[in-house]
């Protein structure tokens, strides 16, 4: 069986994916995509990963997924612009939402092209965004369910409000309390509802965050001092 | 966002401490210089805590009880690459439920060890062929980004560059400030403590290079297009002040 390598794409590579992305319905998808991977001039391998047919389709286990395909990828490159353009591609076909049609819905650039530096848009990443959760806190289910429920091709409001909030994300007791909060252990999703209070629950954040400090209360204490609204979530 | 403090929480100031940055071989070195907290008025029991964070990255570290705090502490903030994007935030938290007692927000040590802050920060980032954006979010003061391809330095180098993007970052700060955010902007040249509401910051600016001040009666009772001509006798101040337009002309090689 072939291997396919981890690879980054050149400099060259990352303009043919930016052209990819904004012609993505006016082009053949799948055989440009499959150019552009076999073609040596704009790829550089570095270590082996699955294939596409296996790429695991929940928020969860893509994180998990690449969390352990990079954990020995030194770090300097974890963070590459080019890398992710890669995978990007790679896993374009499973990754990328489609309408009724088989019309590809790429949306937002940023969901293809990381913008790590930059405030609003780096967690918008439909890849690195639940692989940067996942490296916080590497196989705490409790910590992760909540914000990383859902499917991969759907960005969400919760990696939209959670994520972009440092002190959110950087904050376990929080992260337990969003998963006891929001997640429905059954389904293995968020709970009906859940996705648009996540708005709220980042206001009720700020809002408390000027009085308490998460960090030293545990998960049933910050759920105790939530607004009553909350309370329907929990009672489910 | 400006708020009030309705919290009963004891304000720490950040001329109550000492902090200063260090690059060094493992990590960027911090020190902080703790006031007397018990002379403030804490509990004695009370937790200390500094966090450091930026936009991508967060450091917490526990630095004893109020009781026990004498002089500095030294941290290591191994995950942070850039000194100059790390954020400080200080505070004093009860024993009894987690409540803050004491907080210092949003400090940006200076160069010159002041804990100061710039009221703009420049900052490279991946605008996907864009060349420049300006980004505002509530934890520190507006930063303009500009496309990692073009290097940040230009914006203050490069006559051509800064004379047509200065400007134009200034308007949309001041727009932001005027038209988006007016209803939430409170004008206190005064007492507001410079650092607190970046808002105030760039109007105190304002009012500092260009002599162009506004009260809050003024905000109140003007319309959009007052706004909007105030913005630009503003800016247009703040171009002649730093000869923007002169340096531009000069740079294009045309007679000005």
């Amino acid at each position: 069986m072939n291997t396919t390598w981890l690879s980054k794409l050149t400099k060259e590579g990352v303009e043919k994916f930016y052209n990819f992305i904004d012609n993505v319905n006016e082009i053949d998808a799948p055989s440009l995509r499959v150019e552009i991977l076999n073609n040596s001039e704009v790829v550089k391998p570095h270590v082996g990963c699955t294939d596409p047919a296996n790429f695991p389709k929940s928020k969860i286990e893509v994180a998990e997924y690449l969390f352990n395909l990079l954990k020995d990828v030194k770090s300097s490159t974890q963070n590459d612009k080019a890398l992710w353009c890669w995978i990007s591609l790679y896993y374009f076909d499973v990754v990328c939402a489609k309408d009724k049609h088989g019309a590809y819905k790429p949306g937002d650039i940023n969901r293809w092209v990381p913008a790590f530096d930059h405030h609003h848009k780096f967690h918008r990443h439909l890849l690195a965004s639940p692989w940067l959760v996942y490296k916080r806190y590497p196989g705490d289910k409790e910590a992760l369910y909540g914000v990383l429920s859902g499917n991969v091709n759907v960005h969400g409001d919760f990696i939209e409000q959670f994520v972009s909030r440092q002190e959110l994300i950087s904050c376990k007791p929080i992260m337990q309390a969003i998963t006891r909060l929001y997640f429905d252990k059954e389904t293995g999703m968020a709970k009906k509802g859940a996705s648009s209070h996540a708005r709220r629950f980042a206001a009720v954040h700020q809002q408390f965050s000027r009085t308490y400090d998460f960090y030293e209360m545990n998960p049933v204490d910050i759920l105790n001092i939530l607004p009553k609204e909350f309370d329907k979530f929990l009672e489910e | 966002m400006r708020s009030f403090n309705y919290t009963d929480r004891k304000r720490i100031f950040r001329d109550d401490f000492l902090i200063s940055l260090e690059e060094k071989k493992e990590g960027i070195g911090l020190e902080i210089t703790f006031p007397q907290f018990i002379e403030l008025g804490y509990a004695i029991d009370s937790k200390v805590r500094v966090e450091a964070y930026n936009r991508n990255t967060y450091m917490r570290f526990e630095c004893g009880i109020v009781k026990d705090i004498k002089g500095c502490q030294n941290f290591l903030l191994s995950d942070f690459d850039d000194k100059e994007s790390v954020l400080l935030r200080i505070k004093v938290v009860s024993n009894k439920g987690s409540k803050l007692e004491g907080l210092a927000d949003r400090i940006r040590p200076s160069k010159d060890g002041q804990n100061g802050d710039s009221i703009i920060n420049v900052r490279p980032a991946e605008l996907h062929g864009g060349v420049w954006s300006v980004e505002f979010n509530d934890e520190e003061n507006p930063t303009v980004l500009i496309d990692t391809s073009i290097g940040k330095d230009r914006l203050t180098s490069d006559p051509i560059f800064s004379g047509l993007i200065l400007p134009a970052v200034f308007r949309e700060v001041l727009v932001r400030i005027l038209l988006i955010e007016n209803d939430s902007v409170i004008i206190d040249y005064e007492s507001t403590e410079t650092g607190v509401d970046w808002r105030m910051d760039w109007l105190s600016f304002c009012k500092q290079s260009t002599k162009k001040s506004l009260t809050q009666d003024e905000l109140k009772s003007m319309g959009e297009q007052e706004k909007y001509e105030w913005i630009d006798d503003v800016v247009a101040v703040f171009g002649r002040n730093n000869k923007l337009s002169t340096n531009l002309v000069a740079a294009l090689g045309e007679d000005a």
